[in-house]
């Protein structure tokens, strides 16, 4: 077995290497980058890629040979199956040898926990290449902890409504300039038989998506305050915004509760619900069910409901981070720069949809584009997702909490009593 | 020194049993036992907290509905997939086609919970008891049955009773199938009934193996974690979660090993304590 | 009256047996749809095509059933016999080599089976890895075999009990050795039981997830359930019909080992209860 492995990787390194000799000519090769067809002629790289995401194992197959043609790397996959054995074997890890190479991750907090504890490996200097090479610049951001940037993006997404197109044509609706204008398409929807949103409580992290975008697009540097501790949950602006959400519970804007991976996408293409708000991610779903961007759904982002809220948008960035204990760590992190270059960023846009990460790879979804486009037009403001902007104790209850609001609206203020419960006893620790 | 001498040969067989369990979970019990005095959290080195931990587990009012769900799962498993065990042995016992009928009560037990979880998901969702509801014309009788407290451990217990009641029932006609013949004959010639048979003879003879099926129903139902974490990780907001899935989730969802451990070793001593009775009768009562 | 008692207990335990079938039988039924007919249809429906053999295919190369398959089976196999074989030796020795405090030795062993099995994971994760043993073959053997301990000794060690003391003092007057006495005496008498362990325990080891997920990483080396718990999360790629073939397939083995063990298994349980 082992020796079989041994004579398909030499054969591998042979082949690319002969790819690498006959292929490129020298002017080429000095015209690239500095390292990277320089290093693939040295020596082999190889890493192993931890993820919770079952599509990248597709994508690790498909990018293989993309990086050992570019890099000379390949990547061995450790799949998980589940978020919890997961993460547990990368934390775990860290203090031990088997410390993952590449790890998939959350930003946010989630981020910040791991780079505080010196686990991360430091990739600001590599970050300067690549952003020559052509990553997006901003994208350095949501991945920095006192100043220094640790891995790489995989993946942008942002929080936004899908809505079924023929619904809308259906009955003479157009996408919601304001607030009132998407109270105006809830009732005609609803008048219709159209249940206007679909909701979903499964797992306890679905709780936080409607009260995350009732706050921002009412007040943003209020949430911006709350996920910090340094605003209650109690407050009357957390109160106005649960009260607007049972209002429309009230008014039946809300579906009753569909599992988000199996029953919201059918629900969807038959019309029985008329939008669902969610990450962009959640488009591979609805092509799934047989439908085609641009042409049967659209995507636009929650209007303000307060006019001095202004242009907000959530968003979600899953980075790619190198363990600072890696055996092999420098390896590890030309594995991950080798992951950002053109060829392998697009083949990452396929697998996780979203946003490009680089700014000469174009979104070839439609719904995307124009989402992005918009975005960039409306000088939005762009806020992180409340299950990383805030830290893990207080999203993970904080949601659950909201799940039992879902179901009993009329418990919203025991609701944010428990979690402001919660919450000062965190903050009170982590002082 | 002595007692090596004597009992070296002796030792030579126990030992690798012994030491195999000793390595594996006996020192993991102590690791867990040393870390629930902590605040470790796998990333940072940990601080002792004394017995915060401990004290955690009384205060917040999330465990005490942890607390009640396993009360329900042990209450329930005692009675139903141990009752319906016991029916069905007597059912099938002296029934024509017994081996088919015990082939397909056992068969989930086979099924691992993995794909009993996935099975049941189905049954549970809108295109499973729902749609026949729809069907034939209970519509008012739909419901989000996994996600609406109380029905989803119900549910859940549904799930569990179709997989377990299958052992049980084996268990029980292995035993009735010991019971000796004479108590039975002399009753019958007293001319008593059926029902009062089995009241007044079978159970009682029964008895030893009522307790070691309530014994094994009891510590097992104490530990329910798979079929729980499978269908509905103990949501919503908290409400099907029992201890083992309160610690799971404190461990490996948030990473409070120094809680999940307290909380483990809690678990622990509740269901050592609750079956202490059990193994005093089946152990050391023949020990 | 006899006969109509007779009738209603049928009517009974066919109506619970059909319930009991029930679950089994749809997704039976859907793994022999093809995608299509599934979508369209519902799991209710009645399949329109026989696609059962193009799932399991589709199962076994796009979801990579086949190499869990093995590996489940290699540890199934050989981590039921080792636990049996340790157990077996060690209920012997308990029972009758005299061991002085030979009760406490074990409610040592028997200790493994009270505690919750998630508190194994951390301590066990870490100490893999600092034995070298994380995601490697020997150590996915050496715990299933280690787990499976407890309640092998529980059993055989009751069993043995009911062994009549005479037969092993006869053979050791005839100068037998202790392992010859093992051999030769105790193991032709512990067979039935240990049909039931090996069902068991194999069972046991082939349906594990957790531990499954913890200490392995590598494809070579992981069990079926991983897999499959893998091919869930990726169902919507390779559809829900893939999946339930994927269930069939990982059950067989299980459930077949139940009907052909099931004569012994109830000739052990028999004699296992009664101790």
């Amino acid at each position: 077995m082992k020796k079989q492995l041994w004579s398909a990787t030499s054969l591998i390194v042979l082949l690319s290497l002969a790819a690498v000799g006959c292929g490129s000519n020298q002017a080429n090769e000095s015209a690239e980058s500095a390292d990277s067809n320089g290093a693939s002629a040295t020596k082999a790289i190889k890493a192993k890629f931890y993820f919770d995401f079952p599509g990248l194992s597709k994508y690790v197959t498909d990018v293989n040979p993309i990086l050992q043609q570019t890099d000379n790397v390949t990547l061995e996959s450790v799949p998980f199956t589940d978020t919890t054995s997961y993460q547990t074997a990368v934390r775990v890890g860290f203090t031990t040898q088997e410390a993952p190479d590449l790890f998939k991750w959350w930003n946010g907090f989630k981020l910040k926990e791991i780079a505080d504890s010196g686990n991360l490996a430091d990739m600001t200097e590599q970050w300067k290449e690549m952003v020559t090479d052509g990553v997006v610049p901003s994208l350095a951001d949501p991945l920095t902890v006192n100043g220094k940037v640790y891995g790489i993006p995989a993946a942008a997404h942002y929080w936004t409504v899908f809505y079924n197109k023929k619904v809308f044509a259906d009955n003479g609706l157009q996408v919601p300039k304001t607030w009132d204008d998407l109270m105006m398409i809830c009732d005609t929807l609803k008048a219709k038989g159209v249940t206007p949103f679909g909701t979903s409580i499964k797992d306890s992290w679905q709780g936080f998506i409607w009260f995350e975008d009732l706050l921002v697009h009412s007040n943003p540097d209020f949430y911006d305050k709350l996920v910090l501790g340094q605003a209650k949950y109690t407050d009357p602006e957390v109160v106005d915004v649960m009260k607007l959400w049972k209002s429309m519970y009230d008014k039946g804007y809300f579906s009753k509760p569909l599992v988000m991976d199996k029953e919201v996408a059918p629900a969807f293409a038959k019309g029985q619900i008329g939008m669902y708000l969610v990450g962009t991610w959640f488009e591979s779903f609805l092509t799934g069910a047989g439908m085609k961007p641009d042409a049967d759904f659209g995507s636009f982002v929650l209007p303000a409901i307060k006019p001095e809220a202004g242009n907000v948008v959530i968003s979600e960035i899953t980075p790619i981070l190198v363990s600072q204990n890696a055996k092999n760590r420098d390896d590890a992190i030309k594995a991950a720069v080798a992951l950002t270059k053109k060829d392998a960023s697009a083949k990452m846009l396929e697998t996780f949809g979203g946003l490009p990460t680089r700014t000469d790879v174009v979104a070839s979804d439609p719904v995307i584009k124009s989402l992005s486009d918009t975005i960039a037009q409306g000088n939005f403001k762009v806020l992180t997702r409340y299950w990383e902007a805030t830290p893990s104790e207080l999203s993970e209850y904080g949601s659950s909490e909201f799940i039992r609001f879902m179901l009993k609206p009329e418990a919203y203020m025991e609701v944010l009593n428990n979690i402001q419960a919660k919450a000062d006893k965190y903050w009170a620790d982590h002082k | 020194m002595g007692y090596l001498k004597k009992n070296g040969e002796a030792l030579l067989y126990v030992l690798p049993a012994a030491l195999l369990i000793t390595v594996f979970f006996i020192s993991s019990v102590l690791y867990t036992f040393v870390i629930s005095f902590t605040d470790w959290n796998g990333l940072t080195t940990a601080h002792w907290v004394g017995l915060k931990n401990y004290l955690e587990v009384f205060s917040d009012v999330t465990y005490v509905t942890s607390l009640k769900n396993t009360f329900i799962w042990v209450v329930i498993s005692l009675i139903f997939p141990v009752g319906l065990g016991l029916l069905l042995s007597i059912l099938l016992q002296k029934l024509k086609g017994q081996r088919f009928f015990k082939n397909i009560f056992y068969m989930p037990y086979a099924i691992s919970l993995t794909v009993v979880g996935v099975v049941w998901i189905f049954l549970f969702s809108d295109s499973g008891i729902n749609y026949i509801l729809i069907q034939i014309g209970l519509d008012s009788w739909t419901k989000s049955w996994l996600l609406t407290p109380t029905y989803n451990t119900i549910a859940m217990i549904i799930a569990s009773v179709w997989q377990g009641a299958g052992t049980n029932m084996l268990l029980f006609l292995v035993g009735l199938g010991s019971l000796p013949k004479d108590p039975f004959e002399a009753a019958a010639i007293d001319g008593a009934s059926r029902f009062r048979m089995f009241w007044s003879i079978t159970l009682p003879l029964l008895n030893p193996i009522t307790i070691v099926v309530l014994g094994l129903s009891f510590v097992n139902s104490f530990k329910i974690f798979d079929i729980i974490w499978v269908m509905t990780q103990g949501g919503p907001y908290r409400s099907s979660e029992t201890l083992a899935v309160t610690m799971y989730r404190e461990s490996f969802m948030l990473f409070h090993f120094g809680q999940g451990a307290a909380i483990s070793i809690l678990l622990t001593i509740l269901s050592i304590g609750a079956s202490w009775f059990y193994l005093r009768k089946t152990i050391v009562g023949e020990g | 009256m006899n006969r109509m008692i007779t009738g209603i207990t049928y009517t009974f335990v066919v109506v619970l047996a059909i319930l009991w079938i029930f679950p089994i039988f749809l997704v039976l039924m859907n793994s022999t749809k093809s995608l299509v007919d599934f979508t369209n249809g519902t799991i209710w429906s009645w399949p329109k095509s026989f696609h059962f053999f193009q799932n399991v295919k589709d199962a076994l190369v796009v979801g990579g059933i086949l190499k869990y398959l093995k590996n489940s089976f290699s540890y199934g196999v050989i981590g039921a016999f080792a636990s049996i074989f340790i157990a077996a030796i060690a209920a012997y020795g308990l029972v009758f080599l005299r061991l002085k405090g030979s009760f406490y030795w074990f409610l040592l062993i028997y200790s493994g089976t009270i505690f919750p099995f998630q508190m194994y994971l951390v301590p066990l994760f870490k100490g893999y890895q600092i034995f070298g043993i994380y995601d490697s073959f020997v150590g996915m053997c050496l715990f299933y075999t280690a787990i499976c301990i407890p309640f092998c000794v529980f059993l055989l060690r009751n069993f043995m009990t009911t062994i009549s003391r005479e037969y092993v003092e006869a053979a050791q007057m005839d100068g037998f050795t202790t392992f010859d006495i093992f051999l030769k005496i105790i193991v032709p008498f512990i067979k039935p039981p240990v049909s039931v362990l090996f069902l068991f325990q194999f069972t046991f080891i082939w349906n594990d997830l957790v531990f499954g997920l913890i200490l392995t990483r590598s494809e070579s080396i992981r069990p079926i359930m991983t897999g499959l718990a893998a091919m869930q999360g990726i169902y919507f790629s390779t559809g829900v019909t893939t999946l339930m073939s994927a269930i069939v397939i990982t059950s067989i083995p299980t459930i077949l080992l139940f009907i052909f063990l099931q004569k012994n298994f109830i000739k052990g349980m028999q004699v296992t209860v009664k101790a």
